[in-house]
């Protein structure tokens, strides 16, 4: 629910198809109004195939800090953090057990709304950033993610949870790169989302946070869509979308092969 | 020589498939086996999920069995009758095993299940092929005749209601048993992606009598309608049939029974099919192995598709 939530606040934004431009915030100082610090982020396309020979790239993204103060820019007090998030889609999670000598898959727990990938970056480590309390109420990071199990047994799901993020981790799927975001001038910044070949497909959701001392000032979001075009891929989606055709050709592959070979070394 | 296999969704050496591909069919043009129970532990033991080896090995059966239940039916050489029973009690066995299969795999147990019935069947048919064999060859060595097997008077099969006469195989037997047969196979085809002609064709000559000149025809007749329908249900309710794996497996095939067919003709069989028996023995041992060693990762994480 909620990866669904913050896209519709993206569709509700202006948005253009390679940029979104940030909300901008006014808060009273002063007595004056005064435009609060905004971010920008720039994907450069909006759209990556994914080929045969796909080992995986690195997507690229810029961003500007608007109508930052000056004197808290020079003193590194502004913070950004950029996430890049897959659908979510529910799992099943699987833990073995050995049962009268044989190991067999013995407990299961199902997670309902699981990101198939999920990437953070950020300018310094988290805890230096803001408290956990905010990271929390963001959902922001890898622990905060808002999983939802489907057993009431906090313990179990706590410790299902941890396996699940590492098996995530250790495909590459899940990331935390702290420190990997670079400003190249005052108000401009960088980051890279590494893409590992077997990321998933779908609609991605790129999310700017703005911090400027350790409290939460703005974010913005845009939209990818990773395809995979290649055959392997055609035949993946056939086999699941048109599967009674598929498996009509599968018999009819298996038909002329049969013949061919009897036709190829004639055994009488 | 790397593909990637789209339904598996992992990447295998282009020649490892056409030689597993082509190992089986020797065997099976050598023996006259069709080999299904060999090629998925074989894709196991490379490490393709159980599911994925199972559908496919339906889809590949149906090549290796198409071709000959065609010619044994110019032939005339098989029972219609017999064999329409087989294919019908074959299709409900299929169907129910496909839901069998649906529900083991939601429960997490499919891969488990398929395994033990491996262990299980392979250790059963090399052990006794290993006996059998050795009593043939300690027998020529002392220069008497190989045992022929003698089917008893009667059985208790004869006293089953529902007799029907078939002509074409000369006898007069209840269609239980024939429906029970024609059941367990089509369950075997789904859940463990054989033909099952090892099975029935030694049921057909000994429960139920059949002669050995219709029994192969009628055999392969049932076979390939139910590997038929097994691969398009294993599409439609689990997409667990991969057709370049598939193509491979059957490729190799069709390569390996030629020269198998040619060895055949050349020598006896039975120190291949000794051989044969121990490569079955060390599949079997392998698979029991692999269930009692612990996992590196007692985890693993799937997308729930139910």
């Amino acid at each position: 629910m909620h990866a669904f939530s913050r896209m519709i606040t993206v569709l509700f934004l202006p948005v253009l198809i390679t940029t979104v431009s940030g909300r901008s915030l006014y808060a009273a100082e002063n007595g004056r109004i005064l435009p609060h610090e905004t971010v920008q982020i720039i994907v450069t396309t909006n759209e990556v195939t994914i080929g045969t020979n796909f080992t995986g790239i690195d997507l690229f993204i810029a961003g500007v800090l608007e109508n930052s103060d000056p004197l808290v820019r020079r003193q590194g007090r502004y913070d950004i953090i950029v996430t890049m998030e897959s659908p979510a889609r529910p799992m099943i999670m699987r833990k073995k057990e050995r049962r009268m000598g044989v190991w067999v898959n013995a407990d299961s727990l199902t997670f309902f709304n699981v990101p198939l990938y999920y990437a953070l970056t950020s300018t310094r480590e988290l805890r230096d950033i803001t408290v956990p309390e905010t990271y929390n109420r963001l959902g922001l990071g890898i622990k905060n993610l808002p999983l939802r199990s489907a057993s009431p047994d906090k313990e179990k799901t706590a410790a299902f949870r941890k396996e699940l993020v590492r098996l995530k981790t250790q495909q590459h799927l899940y990331s935390e790169r702290t420190g990997a975001i670079a400003f190249g001038s005052p108000s401009l910044f960088s980051t890279r989302f590494p893409l590992p070949a077997n990321t998933p497909v779908g609609n991605y959701i790129i999310t700017a946070y703005l911090f400027r001392d350790s409290s939460y000032v703005d974010e913005v979001s845009t939209r990818l869509e990773i395809t995979k075009e290649h055959l392997a891929y055609s035949i993946f989606r056939a086999a699941h979308r048109y599967s009674f055709r598929y498996g009509i050709a599968a018999v009819i592959m298996a038909i002329i092969v049969g013949f061919t070979g009897r036709l190829l070394f004639r055994r009488d | 020589m790397s593909i990637y296999l789209p339904i598996a969704e992992i990447s295998i050496n282009m020649l490892v498939l056409l030689g597993i591909g082509a190992i089986v069919g020797f065997f099976s043009g050598l023996l006259g086996v069709g080999g299904g129970f060999l090629i998925t532990p074989l894709l196991m033991f490379y490490n393709i999920p159980p599911t994925i080896a199972v559908g496919t090995g339906a889809n590949q059966v149906i090549a290796s069995s198409v071709t000959g239940a065609l010619s044994h039916f110019k032939r005339r050489t098989l029972d219609i009758k017999l064999g329409i029973l087989l294919v019908i009690a074959g299709l409900v066995g299929s169907l129910c095993g496909i839901q069998l299969f649906s529900l083991l795999r939601r429960m997490g147990q499919l891969d488990l299940v398929i395994s033990l019935l491996y262990v299980i069947l392979l250790g059963a048919i090399g052990l006794l092929m290993a006996i059998e064999s050795w009593r043939t060859i300690s027998r020529t060595r002392k220069g008497q005749s190989p045992i022929v097997h003698r089917p008893g008077q009667h059985s208790w099969l004869h006293g089953l209601p529902f007799k029907t006469r078939f002509r074409a195989s000369m006898i007069y037997v209840s269609i239980i048993p024939v429906l029970g047969i024609g059941f367990f196979i089509g369950l075997l085809s789904s859940i463990m992606g054989v033909g099952g002609g090892f099975i029935m064709v030694p049921a057909l000559i000994y429960l139920l009598r059949v002669p050995t000149n219709v029994v192969i025809g009628t055999s392969l007749f049932q076979i390939t309608f139910v590997s038929i329908f097994t691969t398009i249900m294993q599409s439609v309710a689990n997409q667990s049939v991969d057709i370049v794996l598939a193509l491979l497996l059957m490729a190799g095939g069709v390569i390996g029974a030629q020269y198998g067919t040619r060895t055949g003709r050349k020598l006896r069989g039975e120190q291949l099919r000794i051989l044969l028996a121990m490569l079955i023995l060390a599949i079997a041992l392998w698979l029991a192995f692999r269930l009692l060693i612990r996992p590196g990762d007692l985890f693993t994480l799937i997308q729930d598709t139910g």
